[in-house]
């Protein structure tokens, strides 16, 4: 823990010094991005532009999640739905989504819908590929314990299958919130809209304001990394045996 | 034998596997046709197991004992001869067969007590009376206190002896078991020994076949040991094993009739060790493509 | 029987599929999804849902006849390599140490962890901030999006290492940069392939947000083009390509991974 909170603590001590030296129009120190923070909670302008990038969030990510989590078990039961499928959730997945983003708001304009769809298409991939992975590697013994047993197929999917996956599932969750993050602040920077923390960030891009648009970055990187930490814990209590597989992430779209 | 529970006649099996590429380049580029090499595992293999004995199968590694013990289970099908069970043929698991698995096969997200208790469940039965049952043979094979715990908590042999548990509740008249202590330590392996010893005889009548590549083991539990020559495996040789079972026990590897019948095998098993070395470097140079 | 299929697996270790087996589903589906997209444009204005006629013609003079595509990729191209060559010279070394080493991991890892899970992609407006418009920022976010997989990945591979290896080498008298040199580097040469593939795709997406972010070259330029004159044929088109190039990418890369070391699992 100390060489954690020391070298935080250190960076913080070298960004105050660095926003010493520099001009008023260059680094703002610490202090100042910590009262540009308090303002922006005070006068609820962070907070409402949080409801509204959030909703669009939960939603689309919720989304991804129910489609996501069915269809990657399907493909690892089903191994020809798999074959089928997979090479296009490889795409979607390598994808530079960003790319997508001028579509889609040629397709569903510039307000809720669009954000969520982009948040859906971008966290889907993933989710469904985890569950694939975790799925398709169901070890052959767990399986034939039950056919010993004289197990049914549907007692095979339900008492063997099923449970093994649960740790997949949660470990899809916890990358389908993170993606979902970096999605919706994707989302907010390339689309152009009213409301939301994109807003925040233009409005004090124009002012030149760095002080607050830093507060709202830190905030936002704060908020992407505590969410992707509390779900990891969940994940742990959850399957203390843990599967032990590298699952790695194509995220920031 | 008329009173065979087991038989194998004329048993063959053989798997396809893919040759690999030995080349960089060659596994680089893809394989529009891949080149498959047919391995022989069994061929011919024949024997027949008596109502209410203990059978060790041994011999080298690949010789297929793992597979004609399957076999018995039906998890895999042979290619030709038959293999009958109760004067049925195989076609699939048995109810009346028991399987205790090298790696356990442990549900890690069940309890030790729902993990004993789970071929009864499969079968409907309620639990307060599963649990009953289940838990009266973790007290069995000495796991009592234990019911609450999860597999990832225990010890191998701890493990195994759960593995054990949940076969026996199901209460089998066969019971096949595919080199249990394998995974085991070596004094972990010796005490287990025992114990089995011990829990069989509490259990007295169930028609045994054990595979293993310990003679050790493989003469002190059993009533007659089989030996298979390397791949393709055939029996070579059967050997009854004298010692009466109240006797089987530490002082008997001691003896000197022990060692007389370990030794016999054991030279029987050389022979099909150094067979199985030159078989194994005959099968390098056949997939190199 | 599965379990026999199971077992043949374990018996030659990895096991790919058959060139016929892999292609056809993915084709089938293939058919169906452009069949029912044709349907579905039937009665669309071109510039909401062109046809699959249409886009098809689109991908074919963006590629081929004008290749328009080709010279936005390379426009693109600079600050996607200087980028990603920028995160492979950070991150490898800084994975390794971090693998071989637990002060270093404790002090870093935090923060590789960090940039690797948190939306960086807030942090372009504030490059663009700093580095003005042009190569820099896009450079920058390149960096900023690759470095971290690249660097978790060679520290999987460091760490990793099986201690058995490294003791093996103690034992026969190697010191600490020989056990580096010779036990844990090339451990790592196929983790390094890895991540390599992994932080290339990470850097593609960073180039493009960071165009359309910035939006004055290659790619970006050419989608916002596209957009502004809501011509949906393409845009569809350029992601066409896009899904095409990452794919192959892919393929090409996992099986030279496989090639050069098959004594690993593939993912």
């Amino acid at each position: 823990m100390t060489p954690r909170l020391g070298s935080l603590v250190g960076l913080i001590a070298i960004w105050w010094i660095l926003s010493l030296g520099a001009s008023p129009f260059g680094l703002p120190g610490p202090p100042a991005v910590f009262e540009a923070f308090v303002e922006l909670i005070e006068s609820g302008r962070l907070i409402s532009a949080l409801g509204v990038t959030l909703s669009s969030f939960a939603v689309g990510g919720l989304l991804a999640v129910l489609m996501g989590v069915p269809l990657g078990i399907l493909m690892g039961f089903r191994p020809w739905v798999g074959r089928a499928v997979d090479p296009y959730l490889t795409a979607l997945y390598v994808m530079p989504f960003s790319a997508i983003v001028p579509l889609l708001v040629l397709w569903f304009g510039i307000d809720e819908q669009v954000r969520i769809v982009f948040i859906f298409l971008f966290t889907l991939p993933q989710v469904a590929i985890v569950c694939y992975q975790g799925a398709r590697r169901t070890p052959a013994t767990l399986v034939e314990v039950a056919r010993t047993y004289m197990a049914s197929e549907r007692q095979v999917f339900w008492k063997v299958l099923i449970p093994y996956e649960v740790p997949f599932i949660f470990t899809a969750l916890r990358l389908g919130v993170g993606l979902a993050v970096q999605g919706m602040v994707v989302a907010e920077l390339l689309i152009a809209s009213l409301t939301g923390i994109g807003y925040l960030l233009e409005i004090a891009g124009a002012t030149l304001d760095l002080a607050t648009t830093l507060a709202i970055i830190i905030f936002i990187m704060v908020l992407g990394i505590t969410a992707v930490a509390i779900l990891q814990r969940i994940e742990n209590s959850v399957a203390p045996w843990r599967h032990g597989v590298t699952i790695e992430g194509g995220g920031n779209a | 034998m008329p009173d065979a529970k087991i038989v194998l006649d004329g048993v063959r099996k053989a798997y396809r596997t893919r040759k690999r590429r030995d080349s960089f380049l060659g596994r680089l580029l893809p394989e529009p046709r891949p080149q498959t090499v047919e391995v022989l595992a069994l061929d011919d293999l024949t024997f027949s197991v008596p109502e209410g004995r203990f059978v060790s199968i041994v011999g080298p590694s690949g010789c297929g004992k793992t597979t004609a013990l399957r076999m018995m289970d039906g998890l895999v099908r042979a290619d030709a001869g038959r293999v009958v069970v109760n004067g049925e043929p195989v076609t699939g698991p048995r109810p009346e067969c028991g399987f205790i698995f090298q790696d356990f096969g442990l549900y890690p997200w069940r309890s030790v007590l729902d993990n004993v208790a789970f071929g009864l469940e499969l079968r409907g039965i309620a639990r307060e009376a599963r649990y009953e049952r289940a838990r009266a043979n973790i007290e069995l094979v000495g796991l009592a206190g234990f019911e609450r715990n999860f597999p990832h908590q225990l010890s191998g042999g701890m493990q195994q002896r759960v593995g054990i548990a949940r076969t026996l509740t199901v209460e089998p008249e066969i019971l096949l078991m595919d080199e249990p202590f394998g995974a085991l330590d070596a004094l972990t392996r010796r005490v287990m020994q025992f114990e089995l010893v011990r829990i069989l005889q509490a259990r007295s009548g169930a028609t045994s076949v054990f595979v293993t590549h310990d003679l050790d083991e493989a003469i002190l539990l059993a009533d007659t040991v089989i030996v298979m020559t390397a791949r393709p495996g055939r029996v070579k040789e059967i050997v009854d094993v004298p010692f009466p079972r109240e006797e089987r026990g530490e002082p008997l590897i001691e003896s000197a009739e022990f060692s007389e019948l370990r030794h016999r095998l054991w030279k029987s098993l050389s022979e099909e060790q150094a067979a199985r070395s030159a078989s194994v470097r005959q099968s390098l140079s056949a997939s190199r493509s | 029987m599965a379990t026999e299929r199971a077992r043949a697996e374990t018996l030659t270790g990895l096991r790919l599929p058959h060139v016929r087996r892999l292609f056809v589903p993915p084709l089938v589906l293939l058919v169906v999804l452009v069949a029912v997209w044709w349907v579905l444009a039937i009665d669309q204005p071109v510039y909401l849902l062109p046809g699959p006629l249409l886009v098809f013609e689109r991908f074919w003079g963006l590629t081929v006849v004008s290749g328009d595509v080709w010279q936005a990729l390379a426009l693109s191209m600079s600050a996607l390599v200087a980028g990603a060559v920028l995160a492979l010279l950070v991150g490898a070394p800084l994975g390794i140490a971090m693998g071989a080493n637990r002060s270093v991991e404790k002090v870093f890892g935090p923060y590789v962890n960090g940039l690797y899970v948190a939306p960086v992609s807030a942090l372009t407006p504030l490059f663009v901030w700093f580095l003005g418009i042009g190569l820099e920022p896009r450079i920058a976010t390149v960096f900023v999006f690759s470095a971290p997989i690249i660097a978790l990945t060679c520290f999987r591979g460091a760490r990793d290492t099986p201690q058995t290896f490294v003791e093996v080498a103690r034992v026969f008298g190697a010191s600490g940069t020989q056990v580096m040199t010779k036990t844990i580097i090339p451990h790592s040469v196929p983790y390094i392939i890895t991540a390599l593939r992994l932080g290339l795709g990470r850097a593609v997406k960073g180039t493009v947000l960071a165009e359309l972010v910035v939006s004055v070259t290659g790619l970006g330029e050419l989608l916002q083009g596209y957009a502004t004159r809501f011509d949906s044929a393409s845009l569809m088109a350029v992601l066409i390509v896009l899904l095409l190039l990452g794919v192959i990418l892919q393929v090409v890369v996992a099986r030279v991974e496989v090639a050069i070391a098959p004594w690993r699992q593939a993912t």
